[in-house]
């Protein structure tokens, strides 16, 4: 089955922005001769093109899966009648339940929309106030600081062992460890809350 | 006893539950395009896509409160300091002891990163079980309240 979709009902089918389509085009994803672009081939490349650590990636494989799975469930019909609704709607059963089913009345639909729009402001709001910083910087800030400090300490013996030779009593001994790991965990422990308020600044000025 | 989730498992428990998020989304996108259905259909797509917007925002911001914390937490400073100074306090202590110092310091930074990669993982994993929960709910009646209460959380 081909269906032909415009650029903008492609992104929403694939949970991203247009813009993020219009990059895949610039990049090879074939388009129709009137501008639009076939839905299953379209799938079908990026799947092939794109990586799956790649939210793009992810979401064209998984609906790639669903036509897998409504081709199988077709395949798999042996009394001859056709789906009620078409094969691309079998990928996601409980949307096919509910529409057979009783579902939200309209005023029900605009609440829950507007609470998840409130939700969406709240956390675009939140990150402009710099209250939010990115998981990845936490990740590389925290990290480095971690690698700086196990290299320090994979050092330790080459570094205290001369002083460590000339001890004579295990105090001695006790007392150069000792600093050497102290020094070592107080550059580790030693949080610095303006580090993390000065990422919240840096992804507060990124769009 | 409490069995820890292997690094790999939980990526791959955040990744499915990424894609089942944006299969339910594109979903209803697909029902909202089927002919014939209500313009309550087209609410519920603008909805999930809502969902999925917020989802892939919380996926990859935290709150500087919980990263402070997070920060405050690394490593567990007074289980590397009891280490190290029960071995520097041997009277025995040789360089073999030294390597053992290091060893046990070094073990603990190591559980420092396995931490700090373990949480950025449930962090995303919380945000995509979080939207999955939501789309699930979109559609279903006498839902508002489920949903204002799922909102609050956030």
């Amino acid at each position: 089955m081909t269906e032909s979709i415009t650029k903008a009902d492609l992104a929403r089918r694939l949970g991203v922005s247009k813009t993020a389509v219009t990059k895949l085009v610039t990049k090879g994803l074939p388009v129709l001769s009137d501008g639009r672009l076939d839905l299953v081939d379209s799938v079908n490349w990026i799947v092939n093109h794109a990586s799956t650590t790649d939210p793009i990636g992810r979401a064209a494989h998984a609906i790639a899966a669903g036509f897998r799975r409504a081709d199988d469930d077709a395949s798999n019909q042996d009394d001859g009648d056709a789906p009620t609704i078409p094969d691309l709607y079998a990928f996601s059963g409980f949307i096919n339940d509910l529409m057979r089913g009783r579902y939200a009345s309209q005023a029900e639909a605009d609440k829950i929309k507007a609470n998840a729009l409130a939700a969406l402001r709240v956390i675009e709001f939140m990150k402009t106030q710099a209250a939010l910083c990115t998981v990845k910087d936490v990740a590389v800030v925290v990290g480095a600081q971690v690698a700086r400090v196990r290299t320090r300490l994979l050092a330790m013996p080459v570094n205290t062992a001369p002083a460590l030779a000339r001890t004579k009593t295990p105090q001695e001994a006790y007392a150069i460890v000792d600093k050497e790991v102290r020094e070592a965990l107080e550059e580790l422990s030693c949080h610095r809350p303006e580090t993390i308020r000065k990422l919240a600044q840096q992804t507060a000025e990124t769009k | 006893m409490t069995s820890i989730i292997p690094i790999a498992d939980l990526t791959a428990a955040a990744d499915a539950m990424e894609a089942r998020a944006r299969v339910s989304a594109a979903g209803y996108a697909i029902a909202a395009d089927h002919p014939g259905v209500g313009e309550v259909w087209g609410i519920m797509a603008e909805t999930a896509a809502l969902i999925i917007q917020h989802a892939e925002k919380r996926a990859v911001l935290v709150p500087v409160e919980e990263a402070d914390r997070l920060m405050a937490s690394l490593p567990d400073a007074a289980e590397m300091e009891a280490g190290a100074r029960a071995h520097a306090g041997d009277p025995t202590m040789t360089d073999a002891g030294l390597t053992e110092v290091v060893d046990h310091a070094v073990a603990v930074i190591d559980v420092a990163q396995e931490r700090l990669t373990r949480w950025a993982i449930q962090h995303r994993l919380n945000a995509w079980i979080d939207a999955t929960e939501r789309l699930a709910l979109i559609g279903k009646p006498m839902a508002a309240g489920t949903h204002e209460r799922s909102e609050a959380r956030h």
